[in-house]
């Protein structure tokens, strides 16, 4: 780690590589003979699922694969194992890691719905300061983040409620596999009510505060008034994967299959 | 430049490559080893898979740097002595092959689940080769390919 931190600090247009499996596609595209890179896979001590004090701690070098097959994890927070195991394919969940996946911040990520609506934080290390910021503002617009050059990001921490996170990651896609999500929901309940986030949805992933007081306070959720707070807080594109309107109805109607399973 | 040593179907080999040179291109360009083919260049059709460390990943998203120190296997790697591996034969008898691109990729994915799971279901099948994409033809041949090689090698 210090290893890695020194090489960051000593050149000031390295760039970390986890994986690479979103990097080296753009590089390709790039000039890529003058990258130049931080190879962390060597970093195996930041490679592990741990639970300590009610927290859960993932840590960034840590693959989908093993998020998605950890018994912890299943039981603590099962959202974010089936999140794991939604994403690209058996080649690429391998060796794509959860720190690679926060720190390319796409707006269609698929682990950060998860994490967003259980409140993780991400632990941010430099050669001089270790730091702990709420995930939803360490991701701060579409493939960026809060990170400093110098910095590296070491894990990521989840506070599980008694009894762990209930809830679900639902996600659509044009197919099963390889494929990027259209309209991606967690709805999650934790010991203070449930938090509902929202991925694909515009630049970066969010919770929606409307929506969770809605879901808290509601004798039964109606499909017509989640379709109106999302197109009140939600700002998605039409593209060629999707309109605008689909995205939204997708949302609203994953948010609320995701309040009617955690209330059976 | 960069100087690196790793193993080659079996053999240790080593190369000077540039840091932001793939893997595919390493193995296609500098050893010739043109099995492994390259469609999308993105991670979206699994032609380029190879096997590294016995785990079946896509070389088009692996620097060649990142292959330093490990053993990598490529779709000229399994066939032992003039025998075929029980998955190319497999995928012989079964008719699991049209044009053949996908090919390669197809039967290293299919090696890595098997050297982890030597029975697999059919849908544990499936959701290994999910990454992998036939455009000529259906898949059931190539599912009932697998099958067949992992109860040839069980037996």
């Amino acid at each position: 780690m210090s290893q890695a931190l020194d090489c960051l600090a000593a050149d000031g247009e390295a760039l970390p590589l986890a994986a690479g499996t979103d990097l080296v596609p753009v590089l390709r595209d790039r000039a890529m003979d003058r990258a130049r890179l931080v190879d962390l896979h060597g970093l195996k001590e930041l490679d592990y699922i741990r639970f300590e004090d009610g927290m859960l701690r993932i840590g960034a070098m840590a693959t989908h694969q093993s998020i998605a097959a950890s018994d912890k994890v299943k039981e603590m927070l099962p959202a974010l194992a089936h999140a794991c195991s939604q994403v690209g394919s058996a080649q690429i969940r391998r060796r794509a890691t959860i720190g690679g996946n926060v720190c390319h911040a796409s707006p269609a990520a698929d682990t950060l719905p998860v994490l967003i609506a259980a409140e993780a934080c991400a632990v941010t290390r430099s050669k001089e300061f270790r730091k702990t910021v709420l995930l939803e503002q360490f991701i701060t617009g579409v493939k960026t983040t809060s990170l400093p050059q110098d910095s590296l990001l070491e894990e990521i921490i989840i506070l599980i409620p008694e009894g762990g996170w209930k809830g679900n990651y639902y996600r659509l896609g044009g197919r099963n596999a390889l494929t990027i999500a259209i309209s991606s929901v967690a709805v999650l309940k934790g010991s203070r009510g449930i938090r509902a986030a929202y991925g694909s949805m515009g630049p970066t992933v969010k919770r929606i505060g409307a929506v969770e007081e809605y879901l808290n306070s509601c004798r039964e959720a109606k499909r017509s008034i989640l379709r109106v707070l999302a197109e009140q807080n939600l700002s998605p594109i039409s593209d060629i994967r999707a309109t605008r309107e689909y995205r939204l109805d997708v949302a609203a109607n994953f948010t609320w299959l995701g309040y009617r399973e955690l209330a059976e | 430049m960069l100087h690196i040593r790793f193993n080659l179907n079996g053999k240790d080999v080593d190369a000077d490559i540039h840091e932001g040179t793939r893997a595919i291109d390493l193995l296609r360009d500098t050893f010739e080893l043109t099995g492994t083919k390259e469609s999308c260049g993105q991670g979206e059709c699994g032609s380029c898979t190879i096997l590294l460390d016995d785990e079946a990943i896509h070389s088009c998203l692996l620097l060649a740097a990142q292959m330093e120190g490990c053993r990598v296997v490529t779709i000229e790697g399994l066939e032992k002595e003039g025998e075929l591996d029980a998955l190319q034969q497999a995928f012989l008898d079964a008719g699991a092959i049209q044009c053949g691109y996908c090919t390669p990729g197809m039967i290293m994915a299919a090696k890595g689940l098997l050297l982890h799971n030597p029975a697999p279901t059919a849908e544990e099948i499936r959701d290994a080769m999910a990454g992998n994409l036939c455009r000529c033809t259906g898949y059931k041949k190539i599912g009932e390919a697998v099958s067949l090689a992992a109860d040839r090698q069980r037996n």
